[in-house]
């Protein structure tokens, strides 16, 4: 475990420092909430957070295409939720995203829906 | 295995109606490879009502129970020599006697001790039941470790002995010494994994034939000896221990008489086994304790003279120990006392054998004891619960094996030398001899049954005197290795006493409220999580298996160690036409399956509401060495998870090598029409 720990820390810490300068975009007039550690997120706040995809959730063809991952960071984890697709294209095992929306509950557990979503290079 | 499982067609309903069960399960369930060849090893399984007791009469419970008191006399006389003679030389021949003498007294207190306790105990008589019922565990514990010890002690240096008897007659074989002693224990132990029965005749013939040769011997010795016919030995014959030159007037200092006590005290070593027949009173034919007791009378007169014939003809001859310990005294007698004719030579080498074969059935008698000893501590919960579990031919296989075991060992760091087993032995008997004595006298003085009073006498005596000689014992033979014995006993009772508080805590946590915990009510949620590692047919016996259950939630669980595997997976899954059964990917980065598969199930258990199910897919092979092709992943996912409280795990084998077709059907199925399947 202190290993996995280390690991998932060091590289949620890059994506949260490295990512608006990676992107190269100039800045906006009004600058974007910056990304909050998950841990602090809240039922029906809104959402911006970064992190990476620890697990995804396929569905067999013959259920109501969802697509469920959970997203972590070093704080904490969230289920984002993309309903009706069966996939989305670069959302993998490991990928690095930044999602934006607002918290509700899947399954009871807290969860975005629909989130807007910015993946990061790896 | 799985194959020929279902080879065996199920019953058929015909028209007339239902059909009797068939005589047995219903199908061919074939043993396992080791079962078979346990089976061929050891014979085949005898049954629980097999354990009756074979009723011996008194010649033959002589022959079953002396052997190891008897046998002693093979040995007894050589390590008081080997005592005396490098201390106070030619004077060892004048003591060898007196010294005799008094250990045959001990004996005889002894015997009639344990006179009193065949009749008061019956059933069975062993040091450890005697103490328990009248000092309590604890005593019970020390009387029974110092003779468990005993018991190996009896293997290896009867084995050991008898290895010397074989090896004077035949020098040759010298050099192999702790091969042929090794050799005899596992073929004992073999002997009585197999489950040899205290059967008669097994033991009667070797026990006679002995003891008709040490009737012949000590005849015709002495008989010589009245004549004048017999020789005596020079003192300067290459190989004998070192003598010493002590002068008759300094033997009554001090440190003479620490000799003569440290010769008693390795003399002692005659009088174990006598305990043996009190142990097993039950075997006797009835009336049951006035026959044991009159065996014991007539074993300890055998003992008593064979050993002081022994000893006299040592002493007049002159025989003393040779350094290697071969040949040994008893055998050096032998030689001296039939001369070198043929007749002589046949004489000897018939003693030889004699002595051969008791000592290694007086090893056999300790297979017999220890075992039984041992699963009376394992069944007070002082031992390994293993050693109270009777095997496949009925015997305490685990205790024989580690009889063996220990013995074995013991035989080769000492190199199957009988003097370096000697300072070790004895210690544990009597001990257990005071103990249980000391029981006796209790048990007379608070139950005052008729003629107590000499009853009391008796067993104080018997008590006192086994103290002596114990305490004798430990001082002389301290540095020659009793301290090991005096280390290791208490040792080995604490060890016990820790086990058994290890056993009574859990058996008091396994026990309380257990009815109420039983009432309770089930946590609110059960979730089955499928373990899979690619969409097989041994998924999907597990799938299937997991869709018979009824849970709040199920799905299927990929660790993916393997990226672009797990993303063909995922697309598989897509394909697949099932209904609520989710793929879950997990990201194992660092490879460790076993942990993110802890990690999934916890997140599973949080709140603590919730019953995991954990179902394995595992391959079930049908040769060993296919086995060897994979790892044991399974089983170690199966060991970690069961560390969580409320994670069950259930292993869904996948049998290769059984078409899919020919899947397992239960007989039951059969009942019902096969489009009612699937």
């Amino acid at each position: 475990m202190p290993l996995t720990t280390l690991l998932r820390r060091r590289t949620a810490a890059e994506a949260l420092a490295v990512e608006p300068a990676r992107e190269g975009l100039p800045a906006p007039a009004a600058a974007p909430p910056a990304c909050g550690p998950i841990a602090d997120l809240r039922w029906r706040a809104p959402v911006r957070v970064a992190g990476r995809v620890r697990s995804l959730r396929v569905q067999p063809r013959a259920n109501v295409p969802t697509l469920e991952c959970t997203l972590v960071d070093e704080s904490g984890g969230i289920t984002v939720v993309f309903l009706g697709r069966r996939s989305v294209p670069g959302i993998r095992l490991g990928t690095r995203m930044i999602v934006e929306g607002r918290a509700g509950a899947h399954h009871g557990k807290l969860a975005v829906l629909n989130p807007d979503y910015e993946l990061l290079e790896p | 295995m799985p194959t020929e499982l279902f080879t065996e067609a199920p019953p058929t309903p015909t028209a007339d109606g239902p059909l009797p069960l068939p005589p047995g399960p219903g199908l061919t369930l074939p043993e396992d490879r080791g079962y078979r060849f346990k089976r061929r090893l050891l014979g085949p399984p005898l049954n629980n009502e097999q354990l009756a007791h074979e009723r011996l009469g008194k010649p033959t419970a002589l022959a079953v129970f002396a052997s190891d008191n008897l046998s002693s006399s093979a040995y007894a006389t050589e390590e008081i020599l080997r005592v005396l003679v490098p201390a106070v030389g030619v004077a060892a021949f004048a003591l060898v006697v007196p010294i005799t003498i008094a250990l045959l007294v001990v004996l005889g207190f002894l015997i009639l001790s344990y006179r009193q306790t065949i009749k008061a105990y019956p059933s069975a008589g062993g040091a450890y039941i005697v103490t328990r019922d009248n000092f309590g565990l604890l005593p019970a514990q020390v009387a029974g470790v110092a003779l468990l010890t005993d018991y190996v002690l009896t293997v290896s240096v009867s084995v050991a002995a008898g290895t010397a008897a074989l090896t004077s007659a035949f020098s040759v074989l010298a050099p192999f010494t702790v091969e042929i002693s090794v050799a005899f224990i596992l073929i004992i132990a073999y002997g009585n994994l197999r489950g040899v029965k205290e059967s008669g005749k097994l033991f009667a013939a070797p026990t006679y034939f002995f003891l008709v040769n040490m009737v012949v011997l000590l005849v015709v010795g002495m008989v010589r000896m009245f004549l004048g016919h017999l020789p005596v030995e020079p003192l300067d014959h290459p190989g004998l221990v070192p003598f010493g030159s002590a002068t008759d007037g300094a033997l009554f200092a001090g440190a003479g008489i620490y000799i003569v006590l440290h010769a008693f005290g390795s003399g002692g070593a005659a009088v174990t086994g006598v305990e043996a027949i009190s142990n097993g009173v039950p075997a006797f034919r009835k009336p049951e304790w006035k026959n044991a007791r009159s065996t014991l009378v007539v074993m300890g007169s055998l003992l008593g003279t064979m050993f002081l014939g022994l000893s006299v003809l040592a002493a007049h001859m002159h025989v003393a120990p040779f350094e290697a310990g071969t040949p040994t005294v008893i055998s050096r007698i032998g030689e001296l006392v039939y001369g070198g004719g043929v007749g002589g030579k046949v004489l000897y080498l018939a003693l030889q054998a004699g002595t051969m074969l008791i000592l290694v059935l007086a090893a056999n008698t300790s297979f017999a004891d220890f075992p039984r000893l041992a699963s009376f501590h394992a069944g007070d919960n002082f031992m390994p619960r293993q050693l109270t579990k009777r095997g496949h031919r009925l015997v305490f296989s685990n205790g024989i094996i580690s009889l063996a075991i220990a013995s074995a060992v013991l035989v080769v760091i000492t190199a199957a030398r009988v003097d370096r087993l000697i300072p070790l032995y004895a210690i544990g008997v009597f001990t257990s001899f005071t103990l249980s004595q000391s029981g006796m006298a209790k048990h007379h003085i608070t139950h005052r049954e008729p003629g107590w009073r000499s009853g009391l006498f008796i067993n104080g005596m018997g008590a006192l005197l086994s103290l002596v000689v114990d305490v004798i014992i430990a001082i002389t033979k301290f540095t020659h290795g009793a301290w090991v014995i005096l280390v290791l006993v208490p040792l080995m009772v604490a060890a016990l006493v820790r086990l058994n508080r290890q056993y009574e805590s859990e058996a008091e946590e396994l026990a309380q409220n257990a009815r109420a915990a039983a009432e309770a009510p089930v946590l609110r949620r059960h979730v089955v999580l499928v373990l899979v590692e690619d969409l097989d047919q041994s998924a999907a016996r597990a799938i299937q298996y997991a869709r018979t259950l009824a849970p709040d939630e199920l799905r299927a669980v990929h660790i993916a160690v393997d990226l672009p595997r797990a993303d063909a997976l995922a697309q598989d899954w897509q394909r697949l036409g099932l209904k609520r059964l989710p793929l879950e990917l997990v990201d194992c980065p660092d490879r460790r399956l076993t942990r993110s598969v802890l990690e999934v199930v916890a997140e599973a258990l949080a709140g603590g509401q919730t019953e995991v199910s954990v179902l394995i897919p595992r391959l079930a092979h049908r040769r060993i060495w296919h086995r060897l092709l994979h790892d044991r992943t399974a089983d170690a996912i199966a060991d970690a998870v069961s560390q969580l409280g409320h994670a069950n795990v259930t292993f869904v084998p996948y049998h290769l090598g059984v078409t899919p077709t020919k899947e397992p059907v239960h007989a039951a199925d059969h009942t019902s029409p096969p489009a009612h399947r699937g």
